[in-house]
């Protein structure tokens, strides 16, 4: 009797042991589970805060490339490195590498110089302008003015103003469609300095004309048709002879420009620009992704399409407009006929909206902007820059 | 005395069945302890490893190695639904695009197994075959938002409006003991694609 209680006895404790040997077994390899994913995650943190305040540093001075080294934060501690990765196009990259208890994680950002030609749309004064049902937005927009929205318009790029979105109807009544995000306090003011900028790289190996009221460039394809009066003949030029380096710069001159566009090239005066005709890519990107072909017409002044013959049946335009202290309009907008559509493919940035129409449809156009994708990454020769680098590529 | 003997006996055969019955109730005890605390970890296990791979493709919605053949990471999103998200990535960084589409199965492929509420979740990359492995998901749901912060209602018709989403998903085990199944559950409030927001 005394031996089979012994026995019982010892049968449930190692039963026992056995038991509670597997319920820690089970309980701690659960708390592995948690504390690996908690450290991971806390390393993804303290690289992604890292990260963030390395982008800050650079966005505050484009130039810093100091970095950081064993910045402790959150029980762990980071590290940041930017490299120049290309040096010509000042393309960089930040990689921070977040520790935590022995995990580590890493962040990859590069940055690039933005250009001005990625905006489909830019303005620094809004004026009282709104967006309503019917207004569709390819490719990314800013102001640095309030956007004002009424019902239903649609953007399809991503949408930035440095100050606010104002809500007609209030903001249970309007839904704008901001189907590539929407940021306010974003400040991409126009540079002081873009035209001064072209001027000098026209003068060093583009085509500088001074000395002239006005100019009148006809280009085709390979070759520009250049003269200086209404009435006086053609001089033709071939284009890589007079302009290596892609850009045109008229010098106190009024602009008047029209033609098929081959190669990449900007039109660039501190004076009035005239577009006279339609101006055509040789190659339409839409039918041909490989082209090359671009243009930007950049300006002090306004840019304005010609209230003349040529252009009161539709004009078409394919180019990235850019003008610092005007706008881009049409000529004698609320006097001229209906002038069919305006078939703009490119991008317009400038310093206030202007009209293309007046009393729609009795005078002007009807406006048929299409963004050119190719502006997201690529521009005109020389086209201004907002100074700014962007992030292109967020590796995590 | 014989009444003294057959009362012992009865006495000692009521102790024997009580520390009987004891015993069978803690093996019992013992075995369902096991077989939930073995659950308990391997749906924990399963719900770990579902969403770190979910969270390194999700975080990556929109990347390329080769930043020039994505010029506008806000087209990456190509198809959303409550349990299915298609997205454009990298996704073995070799600067080529890739898709990726996640969804869940219906719970008619798993009859096989005990749960009668198991999926599959599925992982496509391109245009692979697609392959279901059994991790006891029950669960996945997205909910996605816009840039404003508000929540978008199904269909959604053009996904580049998608700016975050929240994600829910649970794990049962495939089979328990009884059919008391363990259920792991993780949600993501907001999970923003960093690259949706490029440029």
């Amino acid at each position: 009797m005394g031996k089979l209680a012994l026995f019982l006895v010892m049968g449930f404790s190692s039963m026992f042991l056995i038991m509670s040997h597997n319920a820690n077994n089970v309980a701690t390899r659960a708390v592995d589970n948690m504390v690996n994913y908690h450290t991971i995650s806390v390393a993804h943190q303290i690289a992604a805060t890292g990260t963030n305040l390395a982008a800050n540093k650079i966005f505050l001075n484009n130039n810093w490339t100091a970095g950081y080294s064993n910045v402790d934060f959150e029980d762990g501690y980071f590290d940041a490195d930017v490299t120049i990765i290309n040096s010509f196009m000042n393309v960089r990259k930040l990689t921070t590498v977040g520790h935590y208890r022995g995990s580590t994680k890493e962040i990859e950002v590069i940055f690039r110089p933005s250009s001005f030609a990625k905006f489909a749309y830019y303005s620094e004064d809004e004026g009282s302008i709104h967006w309503h049902n019917g207004d569709t937005v390819w490719g990314p927009w800013h102001s640095q003015d309030n956007i004002r929205v009424t019902d239903s318009p649609v953007f399809y790029g991503k949408v930035t103003t440095k100050k606010n979105i104002i809500y007609t109807n209030g903001e249970d009544d309007d839904d704008p469609k901001f189907y590539g995000g929407f940021e306010t306090g974003i400040n991409v003011s126009m540079p002081g300095g873009a035209i001064n900028n072209l001027e000098a790289m026209a003068i060093d190996d583009g085509a500088y004309m001074t000395g002239e009221d006005t100019v009148y460039l006809t280009f085709a394809g390979d070759s520009l048709r250049y003269r200086t009066s209404y009435n006086s003949p053609d001089t033709s030029y071939h284009l890589s002879t007079l302009a290596p380096n892609g850009i045109l710069y008229a010098n106190n001159s009024i602009i008047r420009v029209k033609g098929t566009i081959k190669g990449q090239y900007t039109i660039a005066s501190n004076k009035r620009i005239y577009i006279d005709d339609d101006i055509v890519y040789q190659t339409d990107p839409r039918i041909n992704p490989n082209s090359t072909d671009i243009f930007g017409i950049v300006t002090l002044m306004e840019v304005y399409v010609t209230d003349n013959p040529a252009n009161n049946n539709d004009i078409i335009l394919h180019a990235s407009i850019f003008s610092q202290d005007k706008g881009f309009g049409a000529e004698n907008p609320g006097g001229r006929p209906n002038s069919g559509g305006l078939y703009l493919f490119g991008g317009i940035q400038q310093h206030k909206r202007m009209l293309v129409s007046q009393s729609w449809p009795a005078h002007g156009f009807s406006k048929r902007y299409k963004y050119d994708e190719r502006l997201m990454f690529a521009a005109p020769p020389g086209y201004p820059g907002t100074g700014n680098l962007e992030i292109v590529s967020w590796y995590e | 005395m014989g009444t003294n003997v057959i009362l012992d006996i009865l006495g000692s055969i009521v102790i024997f069945g009580i520390l009987m019955l004891t015993l069978f109730r803690i093996s019992e005890s013992a075995t369902e302890n096991t077989y939930k605390g073995s659950g308990d970890l391997v749906t924990q296990q399963n719900l770990s490893s579902i969403i770190q791979v979910l969270e390194y493709d999700l975080r990556k919605i929109g990347y390329c190695a080769d930043w020039l053949k994505i010029p506008a990471p806000n087209l990456s999103i190509l198809h959303v639904d409550s349990t299915e998200l298609k997205f454009l990535t990298d996704l073995d960084e070799d600067g080529d695009m890739d898709s990726l589409f996640y969804y869940l199965g219906p719970t008619s492929e798993l009859t096989n197994t005990p749960n009668p509420r198991d999926r599959f979740l599925y992982r496509v990359a391109n245009n692979e075959a697609p392959v279901g492995v059994n991790l006891g998901v029950i669960q996945f749901k997205l909910t996605y938002f816009n840039s404003l912060g508000n929540k978008l209602d199904f269909p959604i018709s053009v996904p580049g409006e998608v700016h975050s989403m929240e994600i829910e998903i649970a794990v049962e085990d495939v089979d328990a003991y009884d059919q008391k199944y363990s259920t792991a559950y993780w949600r993501q409030i907001r999970l923003a694609a960093r690259n949706l927001r490029n440029r």
